[in-house]
Formats: C-alpha cells, sequence, structure tokens
C-alpha cells in the first residue's frame, strides 16, 4: 500500500518557547511494497516522520495518506502498522508467545487462529524454539527478532523500524539486516526504516530518502542517489570514505583546482564546490595531468590502499589541514612522500555551486 | 528561579487549602441556668454515657442501669467504655466540633474545663438546686405514683470533692464526684516490729505488734528520724531489719503537688496562673532533695519503674505511697516466691500518707541547706478520681433523665457499693454509715459500715485476730484499711485546680506531669533542686 | 610452585571459614534480636502479674507452672451488659474488624495510588506538575492535623453517630479517609516513569487503550512496587489506632489495636495484667505470622524487587 505524505509539517515548542521545525513541509510518496530507508543525521526529523505514520505524533499541518484513505483522524491502532523500536521496547514481564500474541488479543483474534498466527511469525523470525522465554533471556538480536514479530503479527499494512539495529553489535547488526531484507521481501509489506546509518539503508533499502532539517534532500534508489547527488549535503552524507570536497572554480570552461586542470565543463566563470568520490582517481603513471600532490599517508587494507594528502594550505594548525583521500588498486607501489598524478573520472566528480546545489 | 517560585505558591495553597476548616472558637463564657422541665418527659429517651470502665466495673455500672431503667421505662442508658481517658477525652473534644457528643461522660477535672470553655458543658446548679416535684406516672415504673425530685444535699459530700467540681468559671458545678481515691501509705509492719523501742524513744505511738497510729499520720520529722533506725543506705539489711530506703512515693506529680499544699507553696491555681516560682517552692524542693539524699525517699525511677510497689513488696523500702484503689499491689501474697521477697512473706499496714504538720497553718522548722527555715504548714492529702458531668447538645429531658441517673449513681447506697466493688472511695459521707447489705460474693453481704468495721476490728485486736482462715473478712481486710485510712484523712483532702492550656501557660494537666519530671530531674541529679524548677517553669510558661 | 598453590589454598580456606564464622555469628545475633522480642512476649503471656514482676526475671517456665488462664481468661464470656454472651476479650470480633478494614483499605489504596501514579508519569494534562507538587506539599502537614478536618468530614456524611452507627458507617469510615497516599504515588509514580515511552508506543500501536496498557503492561512491570505498597499499607492498616478509636462507637467496632490497648487496664489504678495483655497479643501476632510463613516467598519477592528477573 502506498504511503503518501503532502505538506506535512510537525512543529514542537521548545523549553525557551521557540518553535522547531522538526518535519517541515515534506512531500513525499512511499511506494507500495517497498522498503525504503529514511536517512540523515540524529535531529533531521526521521523519527518524527515515522512518528507521524504511525499517528503517534500529531502532525501540525498536512496530510498522510494511507492508499487513497486520509489518515490524520485515525487513531495509531486502527492505522495497521507496525512498529519496531530501536530498545525493541517488547514487554518485560511477557514471554515471547505472550509478546507476540498480544497485539493480536487487543484485535480481538479467535484464539486457535491466534496461536497459529504467533507460531508462523515466531517461525518466521527464527524463534520457534524460544516461544516461552522472557526477553531479558534472549539475545539482542534475538530482541529485536521479537519486536519484528509482533510488529508482523497483526498483518500490518505498513512496516515501521525506528532505528532497528543500532542497539545491535556489528556482526549482529550485519545479519539481521539481512533478516529484514528476507522477511520484508517474503511479506511484501510497505515498510519504513529510520536509521542514521547511510551504509545500512543503502544495502537494505529498495529506495531511500535523505532527510536534513526536517526537509527532504533526495530520494531514489540507493546507487542513484550516490551517483547523482542533488546537493553537497547529500553527496557528503553518502558513501565512506566521504566524497572529497575541494574548492575550486571555473574558468574558461575548466574546471580547476588549485588551478590544476581537472576537467572541463560547459559553465560560466564561477567559484564551485567539486565533490570527487575517493574512488574516483586514476593514478596516471605517465604523469601527464597537471593534477597531483605529495603524498602523505598510504594505508593499505586488504585489496585497497588509501591515499592520504595534505593540502596545499595556508594553514598552520594541523587540525585545520584539509585532508582527502583517494583509494586505489593495491597493485600500485606508492609510498609517503612520492609525488602522485591523477585523472579524474568523470561520472566520480560532481560540481556544486557556492549553496552546495548540483551544477 | 521559577521552581522556588512554584514552590512557594505550593506551600500557599496546601496550606491554604487545609486553613480553610475552622473549628469552633471559644469567646468568653457566659453562664446560662439551665430551664428545668415541670413534668417528667414520657416520651422515649436514650441516654447515652460514656465512661472507660472495663468489664468487672461495667457489670456494676449495668446493674445501676437496669435498676434506673426499672423506675423510668421510657428510658434507656447506653453506657459505653472508650477504654481510656485519652480516647474517652479526645472523641469528646472532636465531637464538639461538630456537635456529636454523649449525654453525660466520666472526666477529670480538666477534662471539664476544657469542655466548659468550649461551652460544652451543662451548668449543674439548676438541677441541684431545683425545688419541682416530679410525679411518676407510669404503670411500668417500679415507683409508680412516687415524688421525686432532682436535688441533692450538697452537705453530704466531702467539702473538698465540691470545691473541686465548682472551681471551674463562675463558681458553678459542672460536675459532680463519682469515683474518689486518695493516697494512703503502706508500711512493713514485719520491719517496724522488729524496732519498737527504738520507735517509742522517738516520740511515735507503735503497738506491741507494730502498729502505727491510723488516725494520726507521721510527719517528714519523724520520717526523717525513723531513717536512722529503719534504713541501711547500702542496702537492705535483712538481720538488722533495715530497709535500703525508707518510703517509695509512687506518683512524683502528687508528691510535688501535695507537698506543695502541707508547705503552702503557691502551685498552680484554677485561672491556669503558673505560681511555682517562689521561696517556698525553692526551699521545699531543696527539702526533698536532702530526703533522697538520705534515703528516706525515693522515687520509682530508682528503679527505673512507674510504682514502687514490687520493691516494697521486694523489700528494698519499708514504706510506699500509693493510690487507695491499688492498694492491693502493696500486699505479698503466697502468689510470691517467699524466698525472692528479702522479708519474706510479711506483715502490711496502712497509714496516712506523711505531712508537714498535725495542725492547720502551724509553724515548723526544717533544715534547707543547712540553714534553718520556719516552714507554715497546712495538712493535705492528695483527692484523685473522675467526676461526671452532663454535655449541652442533649435535649432538656435527656438532661433531665442523665442528671436523675446521676443523681441515682451516687446515692448512698449505690456509691457505697461501687466503693466496695471498685476499690473507689464513696462520693458522699452518709455512705459511710450505709447499712443497706451488699452482696459481694454469692454468700457474702455486708453494709459499708461493716465493711469499714473489718479494718477497725483487726486494728483494734493489734492484729490478734481469732477469726477462722475461711472468714471472709480476710478477703476485704486491706481493702478496708485502704478505705478507713482514706475516711480519715478526708477532713484534709485538696484537689489540685483543673485548667486549659492558655495564651500563656500550659493546662493542669501538663503542669502536672512537669511537675513529676521536676522531681524525677532532681532525684536523678539531672538538675539542682532550682534549675530544675526553672527547667519546669519555661516549659509552662511562655 | 606446588607448596606456594598449596600453602594459598589452605589460606583460602582458613580466609573462608573464617568469613563464615563471622557471617553466621553475625546472623544469629540478628536472628536472636528479632526472636527475642517474641519469645518474651511468649512467654510473658503465660506469667503471672507477680511473676512477670518477679527479681531477677524468670527465663524459662516449666509447662506445669504456665498460667494458661492469660488465655482461657480472655475468652470467658460477659456475664451482663451490652456485652453480655460476648467473651472477656472478643477476639474473633476484633480481628474479623481489622482484617476488613485492612483490606478495604489496602484495595483502595491500591486503586487510588495506581491510577494517579499513572495520570502523573504517563498522562500529559494541563496543571499536572502543580498539582502534583501540591500533593506533594501535602506530605509536609503531620496526618494528625487531618484528624479533625477528617472527623467533621465523616460525619457530616453521617457516618460517625453516637448512638446509630452501622457497621457500613463505621467500616466507611475507618476505610475511606485513608484510601489514597501521596507518599505511595509518589513512590508508584517514580516506578512508572522508569519505564520506557516507547512500551507506550508500541502499546499503543498494538492496539491498547491507556487504561488495558496500565492493566496489562504498567501494573505487570511495576509489580514489586506494588506489592511493596501492598504490604506496607497493610501493615499500617493493621497497626492504626487513634483513627479508629476515635471513629467508632459500640465496642463491637473495635478493631483488634485498639482492644489490646484498652482490655487489661485497671481503671481505677491505671495498672495494666501483662500477662493476660501479651496473650491476647500472642493470639493476635499469630494470624499474622502464619500469612508470613505462608506467603514468604511472594513477600520477600515483593520487597526486595528482585523478582523481576526470570
Amino acid at each position: 500500500m502506498e504511503i503518501k505524505m503532502a505538506n506535512l509539517t510537525k512543529i514542537f515548542i521548545s523549553k525557551d518557547k521557540k518553535e522547531v521545525h522538526a518535519v517541515d513541509h515534506v512531500d513525499l510518496v512511499i511506494p507500495s511494497g517497498k522498503l525504503i530507508g529514511l536517512l540523515g543525521p540524529s535531529g533531521c526529523g526521521k523519527s518524527t516522520t515515522l512518528y507521524l505514520i504511525a499517528g503517534l505524533l500529531r502532525q501540525t499541518e498536512g496530510e498522510i495518506y494511507f492508499g487513497e484513505e486520509e489518515m490524520s483522524e485515525t487513531p495509531p491502532e486502527k492505522r495497521g502498522i507496525g512498529l519496531v523500536f530501536q530498545n525493541y521496547a517488547l514487554y518485560p514481564h511477557m514471554t515471547v508467545r505472550e509478546n507476540i500474541l498480544f497485539p493480536l488479543e487487543n484485535l480481538k483474534v479467535e484464539k486457535e487462529e491466534a496461536k497459529k498466527r504467533t507460531f508462523e511469525m515466531a517461525k518466521l523470525v527464527g524463534l520457534e524454539e524460544m516461544l516461552d522465554r522472557k526477553p531479558k533471556e534472549l539475545s539482542g538480536g534475538q530482541q529485536q527478532r521479537v519486536a519484528i514479530a509482533r510488529a508482523l503479527v497483526k498483518t500490518p499494512r505498513v512496516l515501521l523500524l525506528d532505528e532497528p539495529l543500532s542497539n545491535l553489535d556489528a556482526r549482529l547488526r550485519l545479519q539481521t539486516r539481512e533478516e529484514i531484507k528476507r522477511i520484508q521481501r517474503e511479506t511484501k509489506i510497505t515498510t519504513v526504516f529510520v536509521t542514521h546509518d547511510q551504509e545500512e539503508a543503502m544495502s537494505i533499502s529498495d529506495e531511500i530518502v535523505v532527510m536534513k532539517d526536517g526537509i527532504i534532500q533526495q530520494m531514489g534508489e540507493p546507487q542513484e542517489v550516490y551517483d547523482k547527488p542533488t546537493n553537497l549535503f547529500v553527496a557528503k552524507f553518502l558513501g565512506n570514505p566521504q566524497i572529497n570536497v575541494f574548492d575550486g572554480e571555473i574558468k574558461n570552461k575548466e574546471i580547476l583546482i588549485e588551478n590544476m586542470f581537472v576537467g572541463k565543463r560547459d559553465l560560466p566563470d564561477q567559484k564551485v564546490f567539486i565533490g570527487v568520490r575517493p574512488e574516483g582517481f586514476i593514478i596516471d603513471q605517465e604523469n601527464k595531468s597537471s593534477f597531483h600532490f605529495k603524498v602523505d599517508l598510504v594505508e593499505t587494507i586488504g585489496r585497497d590502499t588509501t591515499l592520504i594528502f595534505d593540502m596545499q594550505d595556508d594553514s598552520i594548525n594541523i587540525l585545520d589541514k584539509k585532508t582527502f583521500k583517494a583509494i586505489i588498486d593495491a597493485g600500485f607501489r606508492i609510498k609517503a612522500g612520492d609525488v602522485v598524478h591523477f585523472n579524474i573520472k568523470p561520472e566520480k566528480m560532481h560540481l556544486f555551486d557556492i549553496n552546495g546545489t548540483i551544477l | 528561579m521559577k521552581k522556588l517560585l512554584l514552590s512557594f505558591v505550593t506551600l500557599f495553597l496546601t496550606f491554604g487549602i487545609l486553613g480553610c476548616v475552622t473549628v469552633g472558637t471559644t469567646g468568653e463564657y457566659v453562664y446560662v441556668p439551665e430551664v428545668m422541665l415541670t413534668e417528667l418527659p414520657t416520651e422515649d429517651v436514650e441516654v447515652t454515657f460514656w465512661h472507660i470502665y472495663g468489664e468487672g466495673k461495667t457489670a456494676v455500672l449495668d446493674t445501676l442501669i437496669a435498676e434506673f431503667e426499672a423506675m423510668f421505662p421510657n428510658v434507656t442508658i447506653t453506657g459505653t467504655s472508650q477504654s481510656d481517658y485519652t480516647t474517652l477525652r479526645s472523641k469528646i473534644n472532636v465531637g464538639v466540633s461538630v456537635g456529636e457528643v454523649p449525654t453525660m461522660a466520666l472526666g477529670y477535672p480538666d477534662h471539664y474545663a476544657g469542655y466548659v470553655n468550649a461551652h460544652a458543658a451543662v451548668g449543674l446548679d439548676p438541677y441541684i438546686n431545683n425545688t419541682i416535684e416530679y410525679t411518676v406516672d407510669n404503670p411500668l415504673s417500679s415507683i409508680n405514683g412516687q415524688t421525686i425530685t432532682t436535688s441533692i444535699d450538697l452537705t453530704d459530700f466531702v467539702p473538698s470533692y465540691l470545691a473541686e467540681n465548682n472551681q471551674y468559671v463562675g463558681g458553678y458545678y459542672f460536675s459532680v464526684p463519682f469515683s474518689k481515691s486518695t493516697e494512703v501509705m503502706a508500711v512493713n509492719r514485719t520491719v517496724l516490729k522488729q524496732h519498737i523501742t527504738e520507735i517509742r524513744a522517738l516520740g511515735i505511738t507503735i503497738s506491741d505488734n507494730g502498729f502505727l497510729s491510723h488516725t494520726v499520720p507521721l510527719t517528714y520529722a519523724q520520717l526523717e528520724a525513723l531513717t536512722a533506725i529503719l534504713v541501711n543506705t547500702s542496702g537492705t539489711d535483712v538481720a538488722a531489719y533495715k530497709c535500703q530506703f525508707l518510703m517509695n512515693y509512687d506518683s512524683n506529680a502528687n508528691l510535688f503537688i501535695n507537698m506543695s499544699r502541707q508547705w503552702n507553696a503557691p502551685y498552680t491555681n484554677s485561672a491556669g496562673d503558673i505560681l511555682i516560682d517562689n521561696d517556698i517552692s525553692r526551699n521545699m524542693l531543696k527539702y526533698i532533695n536532702g530526703l533522697f539524699g538520705t534515703n528516706t525517699l525515693v522515687l520509682p525511677t530508682e528503679w527505673t519503674q512507674s510504682y514502687g510497689s514490687t520493691n516494697f513488696i521486694y523489700g528494698d523500702v519499708c514504706m510506699t505511697v500509693g493510690s487507695s484503689a491499688g492498694y492491693s499491689y502493696n500486699v505479698p501474697t503466697s502468689e510470691y516466691k517467699a524466698n525472692l521477697l528479702k522479708f519474706g512473706i510479711f506483715d502490711v499496714d496502712f497509714v496516712q500518707v506523711p505531712q508537714m504538720v498535725l495542725t492547720d497553718a502551724t509553724d515548723v522548722a526544717v533544715t534547707v541547706d543547712n540553714a534553718a527555715v520556719t516552714v507554715n504548714g497546712d495538712l493535705s492529702a492528695v483527692q484523685q478520681g473522675p467526676n461526671i458531668g452532663i454535655f449541652a447538645n442533649a435535649t432538656r429531658a435527656e438532661k433531665l433523665y442523665a442528671w436523675l441517673f446521676i443523681k441515682y449513681l451516687i446515692e448512698a447506697d449505690n456509691t457505697a457499693w461501687w466503693a466496695m466493688s471498685t476499690g473507689y472511695l464513696p462520693a458522699r459521707l452518709s455512705a459511710f454509715t450505709s447499712d443497706v447489705p451488699i452482696a459481694m460474693t454469692g454468700t457474702y453481704s455486708v453494709t459499708y459500715s461493716n465493711f469499714l468495721q473489718i479494718a477497725q476490728d483487726y486494728w483494734a485486736a493489734d492484729g490478734d485476730v481469732d477469726w477462722l482462715t475461711t472468714d471472709e473478712r480476710w478477703d476485704y481486710l486491706y481493702s478496708s484499711m485502704a478505705a478507713n485510712i482514706a475516711k480519715n484523712q478526708n477532713d484534709f483532702y485538696e484537689y489540685d485546680p483543673a485548667f486549659s492550656a492558655g495564651d500563656n501557660s500550659a493546662g493542669s494537666a501538663t503542669a502536672r506531669e512537669e511537675a513529676g519530671n521536676c522531681l524525677d530531674d532532681i532525684y536523678n541529679g539531672t538538675f539542682s533542686p532550682t534549675d530544675s524548677l526553672n527547667n519546669m517553669k519555661s516549659l509552662l510558661t511562655w | 610452585m606446588a607448596d606456594i598453590y598449596v600453602s594459598n589454598v589452605k589460606a583460602y580456606k582458613a580466609k573462608k571459614i573464617a568469613s563464615n564464622v563471622l557471617l553466621y555469628a553475625f546472623l544469629v545475633i540478628v536472628a536472636l534480636t528479632i526472636l527475642l522480642p517474641f519469645y518474651w512476649m511468649i512467654l510473658s503471656s503465660l506469667k503471672s502479674t507477680v511473676q512477670i514482676e518477679q527479681v531477677p526475671p524468670i527465663l524459662l517456665m516449666a509447662p506445669s507452672d504456665w498460667k494458661i488462664t492469660n488465655y482461657t481468661d480472655l475468652f470467658v464470656l460477659v456475664q451482663s451488659g451490652q456485652r453480655a454472651g460476648e467473651p472477656l476479650f472478643p477476639f474473633f470480633t476484633y480481628m474479623k474488624n481489622t482484617v476488613v478494614v485492612s483490606i478495604i483499605t489496602t484495595i483502595g489504596t491500591t486503586i487510588t495510588t495506581v491510577l494517579a501514579a499513572f495520570a502523573f508519569a504517563r498522562l500529559n494534562f494541563k496543571g499536572r506538575d502543580i498539582l502534583f507538587a501540591i500533593l506533594l506539599g501535602t506530605m509536609m502537614v503531620p496526618g494528625e492535623i487531618f484528624i479533625l478536618t477528617n472527623f467533621v468530614t465523616v460525619y457530616r456524611l453521617g457516618w460517625y453517630s453516637i448512638s446509630n452507627q452501622t457497621y457500613l458507617d463505621v467500616l466507611l469510615a475507618m476505610t475511606i479517609p485513608f484510601m489514597t497516599s501521596v507518599f505511595y504515588i509518589f513512590y508508584l509514580r517514580q516506578t512508572f516513569k522508569q519505564i520506557p515511552n516507547e512500551l507506550y508506543y508500541a502499546a499503543k500501536v498494538d492496539g491498547t487503550t491507556d487504561f488495558k496498557y496500565l492493566l496489562k503492561v504498567m501494573i505487570p512491570i511495576a509489580l514489586p512496587t506494588i506489592i511493596t505498597i501492598i504490604i506496607l499499607n497493610s501493615m499500617g492498616a493493621w497497626s492504626a489506632y487513634i483513627w479508629p478509636a476515635l471513629i467508632s462507637c459500640k465496642d463491637e467496632y473495635r478493631l483488634v489495636s485498639n482492644g489490646l490497648r484498652g482490655a487489661f487496664t485497671d481503671t481505677s489504678t491505671g495498672r495494666t495484667d501483662y500477662g493476660q495483655q501479651m496473650a491476647a497479643s500472642v493470639l493476635v501476632t499469630l494470624p499474622l505470622l502464619i500469612l508470613f510463613f505462608a506467603f514468604r516467598k511472594q513477600i520477600m519477592r515483593g520487597v526486595s524487587r528482585s523478582g523481576i528477573k526470570g
């Protein structure tokens, strides 16, 4: 089922009586059956958006549609949603079985049916052996799966996940991520997944929505957003290591970084930010390119080598020094102090105007 | 800052809300005499009567109630025990605030002083002096056709009982005496008997069998002299028949108050003034402290007890002053293990409480701080025990019948019976000569005058009576002794002025308590006599 | 090496024994401190007044010396008066009253406490904080101050009447004024506040009403605290003295606490028959002890709060 948000706004009044626009005139369509990653730094309004969809918060302005149905007046339990929390929010005094059964009891589902569905759900999340345990006797990952089973048992139209992986350790996080993906594929339920971890969002989502200060920055398939960021914020937020941002300029349709030629673009003369993904550098072994730097540090991890460069900056303060990173094939033998010449893959280079908008 | 403000607002609101409830104000008391009914009411009347009596005394009371209800079949007397005076008094005090109080109740003078202040008690003079004759017109009544009055003959009462009950505002009677007791002194006759020659050498009358006078009290001067004969300060010496202490005084408060009267030392008055800050009181306390020092006088605090009876029985002290109602606690019986008592199961006699002088307004010289001091003394013995009164809220019919019931309770025969059954003293003098036989057990009946005769006969025979061991008189010997002693000292009963706490000073009950503490503090060496008195004054006045 | 190892073991064992000895000695002392008053109560209940006052005190008594009449006399029937035909110490009547009053008060207190604590912890309404502050403010007012105002209220409600008080009246008068406690509300609110918000949201999504959430989630989670409140409150109700004495107008409405105080004191001398009073105290304590031993586990769990585990 499709979820549509129109002009959705949520204003909180802070303690010093200031208005905080947690969600600011958001227009967003979440297509049916998709897993959408709602991504952004903390405080960007992603969780608020989720709670607005869930009906746990009431928007200040705007509408939320589930399909054709406007939901603003519908209480959470009537919206047909399943919600999974960062801290799982399992009922500590109930067993796994009772936890999963709880929503069904409230829906007054017939007893045998409820039992069957509970077991099916437990099976889906791989916990059919643990039904009689209390949450405290489960690992974090298992608890999270119980929470997912509880959210899914009432066959909701929408599954909402609020940072569901952030309380897990790295290994479990990967595992559970796959699990969530699998479950979503099997159930084909429209899912909104809130996270601040871009890698997580990109790996799990069919589409990602990047938010900042309550405003949607960009939406699209993860790779597309990665490859074609619409602004500097998105470009910087996605990708690890981060995109390198150079102060540059366009002069006579030539793109210059510190007066070194890096490419051509048919644009008027102006100052620009030049974003280059670390993997966008190609080593010019013939040293023809004028774009060159002295290597400051070399890190080789497995098949990749990361070169770290100091920008030739006037700044004396070491902490303020601008550095950039280039990831190259580990086959190149380069050591610190070498001067390296680069070419840049055009598709990995993004130009932004001084306001951060893509050019 | 905001939080601070919030807390202030909160406090203000909280106490503001609580403060909204105000309780009955007490203005200047205006005495409005009760209007007497001219006919006996014939409608059904319920009189509620609150007391504090347990089973034994309730049984006697119930009999009297039944007799009264037979005389007035339209009246129901509902007697309820409130179990103790504190509860009784607080229930009436809170009840006054809403006008829900019993028709009549038992109470101490300071209780009634409070009730009078709250305009809750009825002035009884109109009933006492009422000249209307009422004819009982009820065929079901045991006295149908007879004429009755509400008046009582005040001359038949011990004068100090009356004085206690009309000490309130305007000198009206707001209560009448009901159950009375006094203090008597128990003496270890077995010990005394061993020192007859020495005691006679002091000029003290003592019989061959060790009986002291029952009509003439000992003086404190004589006690001081007896200490030399009867006391071994380092501990009871059984072989020499000497106790560690001469005389115990159970009630430290009574010692203070009664001694003040014997010394003519101002203490308090019914107006509520605390008068203890004077030289006579100071000298008195110093004198008492001297008696403590020589082991002539001891307080139960010596043994961390409330009463000295146990130590008297165990032989630590030769004499003990206690309530006449509690006489039996000072008699060693076969229940005790004789080998644990220093003097075994010894003989006990009862005498009057010691006095400073034997005639009112006589001077006596005492030594205080090694200096001679002249005391202008009076005779005085403590009078205590509850009175009975009626509350203003009741209807005229209820009040009239309540009064008639009170009058019935204190009729000579009834008060005599009450006295013999309970260990109290009769409220009126004619009870002493009452010749109505009262059934004490299934087989034994005795009139009050014969009851008094038991001890008199025993004393007259110097303890050598030829009664059979089965003679019931043995069972009443000690209560008869206590009753005789009480009767013999009723000429010099004094009451403790009663008053409620006022703007500048505490109430009489607190004054009493602090008087006791004052002596305990001196006894225990916490304060010197002067300091203890100052301390007491600071606790009672503000 | 081996020697050092062995001597370490020895030292360890010696240490362990020493610490065990100390531990058990401490436990024995504590146990004695707790048991001694009980023993003294039972011992005194079997003594006559003379024996109680005996110097040196009797520490042990052969069964043949026991004054069983202290007990049997309690059940001797009263011959005359309002209470004719009832036992001297109407143990069962007083006990019934105490039990009924304790149960009603405790149920009432628990209900109001849970509801109020929930409202103050979870619901958002105007003036919540100031209302709560006012409630806390009342904790600074000593309970005695309320006696008079409560009395007036109870009287105006018609529950206090010297000649016409019914059993229902007295039950209402004894329980209604004590069916709430600011302290317990505060205590439970703190516990409720520790329950994460998400649980509330989760329950909302799962389709519960506020009330059902309270019933199904908050109460079970806060059960240890609630049990503690129940235990403390019943203890309070059990030993309540001043108010029940003030508000009951008939002897058969009295609570055991009041009965114990008044019944054995000689009114003319103010002296108490301690043997008989102790016998009655034993009878009153016995049901509590039996209850305690029967529900030992539950009470311990409730008090120690560790029960939430597993």
